[in-house]
């Protein structure tokens, strides 16, 4: 795959992203400690049809650290925003997890710039709930913070992964070590200090959403982000989204499953106006 | 789709996913200028609990091309046939629109090698109508035949769908030649030629299925494919079949937006309590 990382100066930092593709413009947003290498297997088919842009979010890979160690999602969202002037087409948002609770706000702060939003597995609870009740992504976060809160050096770091993951084999071990080494300690802190949304009604911004909506989930009891409580209440706040229940996926759906995000990608497009 | 392999049939190569070895074998076909695509959100689900295997009808996705442009039931149903002989047990056999056509007359043939039998909405109409029994999807594969007649790469199929359809969005446009590029227009043709039934018969072919047997079906003034009349005729060739209507749905029943409706009844018919 021929890609080129760029860079571009949000005016609070650089974002790290890569273009590739052609046709309408589309934005992939990655989830919380991940990086635009998230949709790797994804690229190739979807730079067939579009014109794909895909950042490292601040505080992930390799873009710039925020310089107040803010990471809430306004924050990311700001920086998204400016790419997307940068990019000065309107563009379809997809985004997972972390991804696409700084879609939801992109969409509702800049609809210019958005013709259509893909919201995969949205961890909507960590409006109002502990991000605690989540125990899979809580246990990372925590994990991260625990490795390398003190600024580690990589040796250090491969020994103290060593110690703290003893069930993982050489090669996940590399690539943990890799993902936690990438991603600053401040973001997971921000989730684990549940002030993700501050600043940001989420309930609001989703009523203010323009643009063609969809929103796929997994399965709660397998790891997917979105209760059904939440469901239901998207339902209620965004009566036009398409609401799509994933029955058997689990969160890492771009992963696992990128066949359904390619499906679910032509029923966006069919509902995206001209 | 990932986990690509190809199967010779002796006449033509099938490309296939196949999906690991969680349960007994449940073998997926597809409908007509589709591929499989079309069962992403179905496979998370099904993958769980059965050795998921999707065969690409000839013609289809990367499936080869027919030799001899032929594209009637019985020369899809044959490639069907040898593909469930390579797997060597039976299975359960679950096809949409013209793969649920495929799938009777395979599981009519072949019934040692069919365990259950899956119609997702299948055009019965065809056989006794043939294609003019729903002008709509006459229109649409009249304007598939025209578009993909000269094999044109995406490209062109994108500015031809333009030019064909000035008002529609631009990602539409790009969605629609995702699918329909590649297919061979010979598949079509067939359909519209009124030759997909040629040699044979759909009602000796429904009264010797042995296995148990569901019918899942939209609404017809929906432009789903089963009238109602289809459904009691079907009954009436194969009494034991469970028959389930999937309301204000359209011949995709629903799988893209609600994967559940389907697969629920996939389930429950297959499970019995």
């Amino acid at each position: 795959m021929q890609t080129t990382e760029k860079q571009f100066n949000t005016g609070e930092l650089t974002l790290n992203y890569i273009e590739t593709g052609s046709g309408p413009a589309l934005v992939l947003l990655h989830g919380m400690t991940g990086m635009w290498q998230a949709w790797y297997g994804l690229i190739p088919e979807l730079s067939k049809n579009w014109h794909v842009y895909a950042p490292d979010f601040r505080g992930h890979g390799k873009s710039g650290r925020a310089p107040d160690g803010q990471y809430r999602n306004q924050d990311y969202a700001r920086d998204v925003i400016a790419l997307l002037k940068h990019i000065g087409e309107p563009a379809v948002l997809v985004g997972h997890s972390l991804g696409a609770m700084v879609a939801t706000i992109v969409a509702a702060e800049y609809p210019a710039g958005v013709s259509g939003v893909m919201l995969i597995d949205p961890p909507f609870f960590t409006a109002t709930a502990d991000v605690r009740l989540h125990i899979d992504s809580t246990e990372w976060f925590e994990l991260i913070v625990a490795l390398k809160g003190d600024n580690p050096t990589h040796d250090q770091l491969v020994a103290r992964s060593r110690e703290l993951m003893p069930e993982a084999d050489e090669h996940m071990l590399q690539g943990r070590v890799q993902m936690v080494e990438q991603v600053d300690v401040g973001t997971v802190q921000t989730a684990l200090d549940n002030r993700l949304w501050e600043g940001v009604d989420l309930d609001h911004d989703l009523r203010a959403i323009q643009a063609p909506l969809l929103v796929i989930y997994a399965d709660w009891d397998r790891g997917g982000a979105m209760h059904e409580e939440d469901v239901d209440h998207v339902k209620d706040v965004c009566p036009n989204a398409l609401i799509v229940h994933i029955p058997g996926a689990d969160h890492q759906i771009p992963f696992n499953f990128p066949e359904v995000v390619f499906q679910q990608m032509k029923v966006l497009s069919s509902l995206v106006r001209a | 789709m990932e986990n690509c392999k190809s199967f010779n049939t002796g006449e033509v190569t099938l490309s296939y996913f196949e999906g690991p070895a969680n349960g007994q074998p449940l073998v997926l076909l597809h409908g007509l200028t589709l591929n499989n695509n079309e069962w992403a959100t179905l496979l998370p689900e099904l993958t769980r609990h059965w050795h998921v295997y999707a065969p690409e009808l000839r013609g289809h996705g990367q499936s080869g091309r027919a030799p001899d442009n032929q594209y009637r039931i019985v020369d899809y149903a044959r490639d069907i046939i040898a593909f469930l002989k390579q797997i060597g047990q039976p299975v359960v056999l679950i096809g949409h629109s013209l793969g649920g056509l495929v799938a009777i007359l395979a599981a009519a043939r072949y019934s040692e090698g069919v365990s259950a039998l899956v119609l997702l909405d299948p055009p019965l109409f065809s056989f006794a109508e043939g294609v003019d029994g729903q002008q709509s999807t006459k229109a649409r594969f009249q304007m598939v035949s025209a578009l993909v007649k000269d094999n044109p790469p995406y490209e062109t199929v994108v500015a031809r769908l333009r030019t064909a359809m000035p008002q529609a969005p631009e990602p539409m446009i790009m969605g629609l030649a995702g699918f329909i590029t590649g297919v061979d227009a010979g598949t079509v043709d067939c359909v519209l030629r009124d030759q997909s039934w040629d040699g044979e018969n759909l009602p000796d072919a429904e009264r010797s299925l042995r296995c148990p047997t569901l019918l899942i079906h939209g609404d017809w003034d929906r432009d789903a494919a089963v009238r109602p009349q289809d459904v009691d005729e079907f009954k009436a060739n194969v009494p034991a079949a469970t028959v389930i209507h999937i309301a204000q749905a359209d011949h995709f029943l629903k799988m893209f937006e609600q994967p559940n409706l389907v697969l629920d009844g996939v389930k429950q018919f297959l499970q019995p309590a």
